[in-house]
């Protein structure tokens, strides 16, 4: 008997055949009906559309785009979370279904090269404008510009504004 | 002559950014950028349990070691109805593999009308909400399933099969 039941649980819940390809079983009680429609759209926007364009599920109105917010909607009622709901989609599909790639592996490049850049980048500059305040510059300050380098305007400027 | 100096900064700098970028494009080489993402070769097929457009219920179960030919079709799209016939000529030649249609996005009435004018020598399963479609992880129509007598997804294949491929697939399933 008791391993009947254990049977039946690792199958998921009775009206959901498919729920049983899902890791784990829902971990809490089933959400409330107003949690679900907007938990199904968290869900939808961050999984690709199969036959669109850089669309996500929640913006594509594809019949095939709408079956998979009927099937999300069914098994965030059933109770399970977002990442059990995320990880069934990429089990079926690969990681290609995500809108944004997880940060592992290959992957991880590119989210750091950026921020490594930009480091590498300010590191750079900051050591740049060091080396340009420890060098004398070989360029005359206004006091050592002797009277013989001006030029007679620059001379009869400075005498106008002196009177 | 003297050798130019080594700016190491410059050069770990370089290093630090051309290495991972190296190392993302050489993972791409050798892949088919057209082939479409298949996770599911090698593993158990999902088990379904639909009803046929005769309302009879039908499971992976019933195939009972038998190799299975899963083909995801509808009377909407043009390479399925070409496909059709050597389905149908192929499902008739190997009575020991099970051969089943998968409606996909598609009204039974309309699917039962178009297999009275061509005929079917296997039975089409009905899919509410593209429930099985999307447990196969199938992006559109057509797409094959090539199962083994274990309950082994042994290919997937996209688009319209042709003679040599079913063929070739239908040999490697019946392999014991």
């Amino acid at each position: 008997m008791i391993w009947l039941m254990v049977a039946a649980l690792a199958a998921g819940p009775a009206d959901d055949p498919g729920a049983g390809l899902i890791a784990g079983l829902p971990p809490g009680p089933a959400p409330s009906a107003e949690e679900v429609v907007p938990r199904t759209h968290a869900i939808a926007v961050t999984l690709r559309c199969p036959v669109c364009q850089g669309l996500s599920v929640a913006d594509s109105t594809s019949p095939a785009a709408v079956a998979f917010q009927r099937r999300i909607q069914e098994l965030v009622a059933l109770g399970y979370t977002d990442q059990q709901i995320r990880d069934y989609f990429i089990d079926r599909y690969g990681e290609w279904i995500l809108l944004d790639p997880n940060m592992n592996g290959l992957n991880a490049v590119l989210y750091l090269l950026p921020g490594i850049l930009l480091g590498l980048g300010a590191v750079w500059v900051g050591a740049t404008v060091a080396q340009w305040r420890k060098e004398p510059s070989d360029a005359l300050l206004p006091s050592e510009v002797g009277a013989a380098d001006m030029d007679d305007y620059e001379r009869r400027l400075l005498k106008e504004l002196d009177e | 002559m003297s050798q130019p100096k080594v700016n190491k900064g410059i050069l770990i700098g370089g290093l630090l950014v051309v290495l991972p970028l190296v190392a993302l494009l050489y993972s791409g080489f050798g892949k088919d950028p057209k082939r479409l993402p298949n996770e599911l070769e090698g593993r158990p097929a999902p088990q379904f349990s639909l009803v046929d457009l005769e309302g009879y219920p039908v499971s992976l179960d019933q195939a009972q070691g038998k190799p299975v030919v899963l083909n995801f079709w509808s009377t909407w799209c043009g390479p399925c109805k070409a496909e059709h016939p050597l389905l149908q000529d192929r499902a008739a030649a190997n009575p020991n593999v099970a051969f089943y249609g998968v409606i996909y996005q598609d009204e039974p009435e309309k699917v039962l009308r178009y297999l009275r004018q061509v005929g079917t020598s296997y039975r089409h399963l009905v899919d509410p909400g593209n429930r099985m479609a999307i447990d196969y992880g199938v992006t559109g129509v057509p797409e094959t399933f090539f199962i083994d007598k274990r309950g082994v997804i042994a290919h997937k294949s996209p688009g319209p099969v042709y003679p040599e491929l079913l063929d070739g697939w239908l040999r490697e399933i019946q392999t014991p």
